[in-house]
């Protein structure tokens, strides 16, 4: 019975990093961009636009509402139609993308409006657009509060893909749950825990020290 | 090219209405970076400019003009349009009325994309520096070149003569963070110049520094000012600021000009209340038991207090001892500075007569009216000891 432990635990272990790395790639980049826009269409923004962001800001907030697992299985017609299934490891990867992206917009919309808006009047005052503005001032100034908020994003996402077992996604989570809680295999239940433990604390470590290398202030 | 005929037009100086092709802008890009571009005479001309936010004035009715060479301080308390007024010169803020011509052309109609290109031959200097904190002194300064689209193998060379000159060349790879403010206003000097400007825009560049670090700083500005002929606008709240380095001097009070002029001739003759205040004349700097004991009329026993201010080649003359001597009278020095602003001496003092009744008080009044160059009577004040 326990033979295929290792097994079971590596390809749980896999399915989380594969699910937490691609949700995560895709939030990083889509919620930045957004979070880009939220701060330059926000009222003294670099390029106002009140009602793009009151929309916006209107989304955002609505996925922000709905809990992760609802999320999951609500989202599942849309899964399909772009993961081609609704099951697996790959089909919790839409959801997951879906969830963090406006986690990480707002995260990130919090760090770039904490730009000195000097910096910005500085750039402006040079000739620069607003492209300028937005890549060498905005930015690379909030970028040590743009890492850290990644970082947070990533812990998220894999707290939250603990419960994508409910669409077949497997996972740490899922192995935690069938194994451990419904066998009462509380070595299993331990072993998870650890190995959660460890491997949230190691994104917190990376990220905490990526965004000190690039905190100059 | 030959689109970039049809839309520029060198007659007027103005571009005509027309989106430009990207070639265009580069021709643009290239007209407005050449130095020899810069036009003698008026650098800058405002035309009743006017400003407001919500129901208040900022500028109200602005005209002025900026010569070419020229330090221009522009001082006003807080609230009197300073700011606003600076940020028009660059399209920073859009006046509702008037014109704002640079290098002769009005850039109020002006689109954001053109603005830009205006705004890079324009440096400017802040209260607080606003230097990138995550990039290096070097990066910080190359920035306006790669804005300028200024090709690399020159921006090199460009930075490195920019931070010798204010006197930074061994801090180009530090990060601001580990700069003193006046370090970091050099810095934000360099960048203003690096994409070689017409003018030069100074937001209270010495505000936020001690009083030494602002005499160097000044000291910089003046010396860029007389090297590169570069045109400099300057605001402050302090009088001090545009003594040491101002050519000219406008009084800004509720976003109107109150008093122009050069700046020995403000300092040392200063016509409105505000400039008075400023330069910190009337009673101030008077000892309080004095100031506070200073009454209108005269009593038995009371001494007469006058300020009086001898300038230009007036300053010279030894008015005191004169007046001893003729009129048999000694003065008490309660104050006395001599200042020289742009080579005008300006010498003040502050004297007090010991009782010396209505009729002498009248005398000494007479006599000095016509030897100084102002003559205020302060008051009169209880014995002085």
């Amino acid at each position: 019975m326990s033979s295929n432990w290792p097994d079971l635990f590596i390809k749980a272990l896999l399915e989380t990093l594969e699910m937490t790395a691609a949700a995560g790639a895709i939030a990083f980049l889509a919620g930045l961009p957004l979070g880009l826009v939220l701060v330059a269409t926000a009222s003294g923004g670099i390029c106002e636009q009140r009602w793009l962001n009151r929309i916006l800001g209107a989304i955002v907030n609505a996925f922000r509402a709905v809990p992760c697992i609802v999320l999951l299985v609500a989202l599942i017609p849309l899964t399909r139609l772009i993961a081609g299934t609704s099951i697996g490891t790959e089909a919790a990867i839409v959801p997951l993308a879906i969830a963090a992206t406006p986690y990480y917009a707002r995260t990130a919309e919090v760090s770039l409006r904490g730009v000195d808006h000097g910096l910005i009047e500085a750039v402006k005052a040079m000739g620069g657009s607003r492209w300028t503005i937005m890549r060498e001032a905005l930015v690379p100034e909030a970028l040590p509060g743009l890492l850290s908020g990644f970082t947070v994003t990533i812990v998220t996402i894999i707290g939250a893909s603990a419960m994508a077992g409910a669409i077949g996604a497997g996972g740490l989570g899922d192995l935690a749950i069938r194994y451990g809680y419904q066998r009462f295999n509380t070595g299993i239940m331990i072993g998870i825990i650890i190995v959660l433990i460890a491997l949230v604390s190691i994104v917190r470590f990376g990220g905490d020290c990526l965004a000190r290398r690039f905190d100059h202030r | 090219m030959s689109c970039c005929m049809d839309w520029w037009d060198p007659e007027t100086a103005a571009f005509a209405e027309k989106i430009p092709c990207s070639d265009c802008v580069r021709v643009e890009a290239d007209f407005v970076l050449r130095r020899q571009s810069i036009p003698d005479g008026t650098i800058v001309r405002l035309g009743n400019v006017s400003k407001s936010f919500g129901r208040v004035k900022a500028l109200d009715d602005i005209t002025l003009d900026v010569q070419r060479g020229e330090i221009l301080g522009i001082i006003g308390r807080s609230g009197a349009g300073k700011s606003t007024l600076i940020r028009c010169l660059n399209g920073l803020e859009r006046p509702d009325r008037g014109r704002v011509e640079v290098l002769g052309q009005d850039i109020v109609p002006l689109p954001e994309r053109r603005l830009q290109l205006v705004r890079q031959r324009i440096g400017m200097i802040f209260q607080h520096f606003n230097l990138l904190s995550a990039r290096t002194v070097a990066e910080n300064v190359t920035l306006p070149l790669k804005i300028a689209d200024v090709p690399w193998q020159e921006r090199e060379f460009r930075v490195q003569d920019l931070l010798s000159m204010v006197g930074m060349s061994g801090k180009a790879s530090v990060y601001p963070s580990k700069l003193s403010d006046g370090e970091k206003q050099r810095v934000g000097i360099a960048r203003a110049l690096a994409a070689d400007p017409a003018l030069l825009l100074c937001d209270e560049p010495t505000s936020a520094l001690d009083p030494e670090t602002t005499l160097s700083i000044l000291d910089l500005l003046r010396d860029i000012n007389r090297r590169l002929g570069l045109t400099i606008v300057l605001i402050t709240h302090e009088m001090n600021v545009l003594r040491t380095v101002a050519d000219r001097v406008i009084v800004l009070k509720h976003g109107r000009i109150v008093e122009e002029g050069d700046v020995w001739r403000v300092f040392t003759a200063p016509e409105a209340d505000v400039t008075h205040r400023l330069i910190g004349g009337h009673t101030s700097d008077l000892p309080s038991a004095i100031r506070t004991g200073l009454r209108n009329e005269w009593t038995r026993g009371t001494d007469l207090v006058l300020r009086l201010q001898l300038s230009g080649s007036a300053a010279g003359n030894p008015v005191l001892a004169q007046l001893t001597r003729d009129l048999d009278v000694l003065p008490v020095v309660l104050d006395a500075s001599v200042q020289h602003v742009q080579d005008h001496a300006l010498a003040s003092f502050t004297v007090a007569f010991h009782d010396p009744g209505e009729l002498l008080a009248r005398r000494i009044g007479e006599y000095l009216a016509s030897r100084v160059s102002r003559l205020e009577v302060l008051g009169y004040v209880q014995q002085l000891a």
